[in-house]
């Protein structure tokens, strides 16, 4: 996996930083939000990677800013990597803006629209085509957000 | 004479009542399980007369064994009106009963009980209940609409 | 004008079931523009079930997180118990001893034969095969019956601890569960012979709701339903976790026997077969268990995690269910996030319903073996 991420790293230089995912011997790419669609595409057509299942996109937020962490695999080359850029977290009730990879791959609806409606994202540049709607009944408040409280705060 | 005899039928109609409660279901999914296993043949609710209904036009019973959420409120009012009178409502499990596991100091969707929707008539306590209360649940179901009698209990 | 058939164009009228229907494999609404009798154009709206799960995670401390870990798919509890734990012991490297990599494999294989079983009950009621129904119901018992005596319980068993189980192995489990497969291994022939021989059975699934393989996989879609349309991807052999890598069994696919491949008929039977395999992985494993602890450490109340995240996949009998935490080091998780396979498997239903008949929608809903509360959380 190192050599084949040295190709990466010669045709995209400076925009991606290679590290260790946690304690497992996953890599994860960083990148600015500007290029995830260039680097997405890349990595679904080059022959040596073949990133064609987008198996998870998962956020969170950590000391001010949101985390996009898009979990890809490879049937064909038995490969699995983590493409990451982050966000700064607006305040209030503004929603943050990322470039939607519908058109890389067409399974990432489902996870898109969650996050949605979860952390106040918007997919910009697709048309959404799912007819699976999701209606949590949230209203204009994004819940998963650190800034979103409710009630009394009990400690369990 | 006619108190006697009108007492006389009052329970043999709230016999009738109580020995035949066709009911629909509404689940969530965590008591959905112990409801289906209810229905099997091991712990089978049919030989108390309960028959499961695919309309609430045609139930006595509603069974609610959902977290009571705001959407799910909505539901549940809207199946209960579309019930006709004399009906009955049994909450199963601790989520209907009182919030349960996302209740709202856990959870931002404030479980709430299912009593401050609609009237309920038995509570099962559980996560998820095992089929032997849910049919003590009903046995005592049974016996409260013989005490009271068939007309009480209509609205 | 005279009134002809090709005059008229019959109208396309909407039809609407739900939120609450017994037709229906859960709480979400269903709409459909149907012709006559054929649906032309389905759509789904789900969330009736939203508990905020992820978010009271959030909440509780790392000690009483099993709980709602617990519902994130009730029908199969287990599974989610063991995303997170593998995660957990992965952030704070935690070996878990082979004894307990093992009762937990036991206790997986047995939650996926009671969560076929419960499908294929679903999936007889939705046929209308009621008998068949109360039979695999009585067979679902033995199951639960057995997590009894091993958890305590026989449904949220809150039985995975990081680092091991929460007991050791009680004494005469080894011996019901060679009884109860053998015993399930005599009525899966019966089952054979009730339903997949059966005509009347095989005329309402074989050639319905048909999914390609290119469907499947431009849908994401992963589990039994995935392998029956022909798409050969199981986490249990691509990257083995639990001890799963010492065991030998074979991953059933879709072979179109009385159809086509990935039509109804054969998601039903991939999971039957699927049902065979594990009785078969439960009883060279219940012979195997190495000696040893059963639990490497004992979680105290105020238990941390120390900074970092992980990734864990299981199988579940749905599909690919994978679990992301994050920690900062404090009381609290800062997110655990949940991909679960019934979310994704939706997805791929419009597409299946299109041309189907109202008669029929139901049995086609089942077969794919959605859980709501799953895609909700």
């Amino acid at each position: 996996m190192r050599t084949l991420l040295k190709k990466l790293e010669s045709d995209f230089g400076q925009a991606v930083t290679i590290k260790k995912f946690g304690r497992s011997d996953q890599f994860v790419v960083e990148i600015e939000a500007e290029k995830l669609v260039e680097i997405a595409t890349w990595l679904r057509m080059q022959e040596a990677f073949r990133m064609d299942f987008l198996e998870n996109l998962s956020l969170f937020e950590s000391k001010g800013k949101t985390v996009f962490s898009y979990f890809l695999r490879s049937g064909s080359q038995g490969l699995q990597l983590v493409l990451r850029t982050s966000l700064a977290t607006p305040n209030g009730g503004a929603r943050l803006e990322i470039p939607s990879i519908l058109g890389v791959w067409s399974h990432a609806e489902s996870f898109e629209s969650e996050a949605e409606k979860m952390f106040g994202v918007h997919f910009s540049g697709e048309n959404r085509a799912s007819s699976v709607r999701k209606n949590f009944g949230l209203g204009d408040e994004y819940p998963l957000r650190k800034s979103f409280e409710w009630g009394d705060r009990v400690e369990l | 004479m006619r108190t006697f005899l009108s007492a006389k039928l009052g329970n043999l109609a709230a016999w009738a009542q109580s020995s035949s409660l066709w009911y629909y279901t509404i689940t969530g999914g965590c008591c959905a399980d112990e409801m289906l296993s209810v229905q099997g043949c091991r712990y089978d609710l049919e030989r108390f007369g309960c028959l499961p209904q695919a309309h609430p036009e045609q139930a006595d019973l509603l069974i609610v064994s959902t977290a009571v959420t705001e959407q799910m409120a909505k539901v549940i009012l809207d199946v209960y009106d579309r019930m006709p009178s004399p009906k009955y409502v049994m909450a199963v499990g601790a989520c209907s009963n009182s919030g349960g596991a996302f209740n709202e100091r856990v959870s931002y969707v404030k479980s709430r009980p299912l009593e401050q929707v609609i009237p309920v008539d038995v509570f099962i306590p559980g996560c998820p209940p095992r089929p032997e209360a849910i049919m003590n649940g009903l046995i005592l179901l049974q016996n409260k609409i013989q005490e009271r009698g068939a007309n009480e209990n209509a609205p | 004008m005279i009134y002809t058939r090709e005059k008229l164009h019959a109208s396309v009228s909407s039809l609407s079931w739900g939120p609450s229907d017994p037709s229906l494999p859960g709480i979400f609404r269903l709409e459909a523009d149907a012709e006559g009798d054929l649906i032309r154009r389905a759509r789904i709206e789900t969330g009736f079930l939203h508990k905020g799960l992820e978010k009271s995670l959030e909440k509780r401390s790392w000690f009483t997180s099993m709980i709602a870990v617990d519902r994130v798919d009730p029908e199969a509890p287990l599974f989610a118990e063991l995303a997170f734990c593998i995660a957990i012991e992965e952030i704070c490297n935690i070996q878990v001893p082979r004894r307990a990599q093992v009762i937990r494999l036991i206790l997986c294989e047995l939650g996926r034969v009671g969560s076929h079983l419960h499908f294929l009950a679903r999936a007889a009621i939705a046929t209308g095969f009621d008998t068949a129904s109360q039979y695999i119901l009585r067979d679902r018992e033995l199951v639960l019956d057995l997590f009894e005596l091993m958890t305590g319980r026989r449904f949220s068993p809150n039985f995975f601890k990081f680092g091991g189980v929460g007991a050791d192995i009680t004494e005469g489990f080894i011996e019901r569960i060679h009884e109860t497969t053998r015993l399930l291994e005599i009525r899966l022939r019966e089952y054979h012979a009730l339903m997949i021989e059966n005509q009347a059975f095989i005329d309402r699934l074989a050639w319905q709701g048909v999914l390609s393989a290119e469907t499947a996989q431009s849908k994401g879609l992963t589990g039994p339903s995935a392998r029956a349309s022909g798409l050969r991807f199981d986490v249990r052999k691509d990257e083995a976790y639990s001890g799963y890598e010492h065991f030998d069994f074979r991953v059933p696919l879709g072979t179109g026997a009385r159809g086509t491949t990935g039509d109804g008929f054969d998601r039903i039977v991939v999971r039957l077969e699927e049902i065979r395999e594990s009785l078969l992985i439960l009883s060279h494993a219940v012979d195997s268990v190495p000696a040893g602890d059963f639990l490497a450490l004992t979680t105290p109340p105020d238990f941390t995690v120390p900074a970092g995240e992980a990734y864990s996949r299981v199988e579940s009998p749905r599909g690919l269910l994978s679990c992301h935490v994050v920690s900062d080091g404090g009381a609290h998780p800062v997110r655990v996030q949940w991909r679960t396979p019934s979310s994704s498997n939706i997805e791929v239903v419009p597409e299946v319903l299109k041309g189907i008949t109202i008669q029929d929608f139901p049995v086609i809903l089942a077969s794919f073996d959605l859980s709501i509360a799953e895609i909700d959380r």
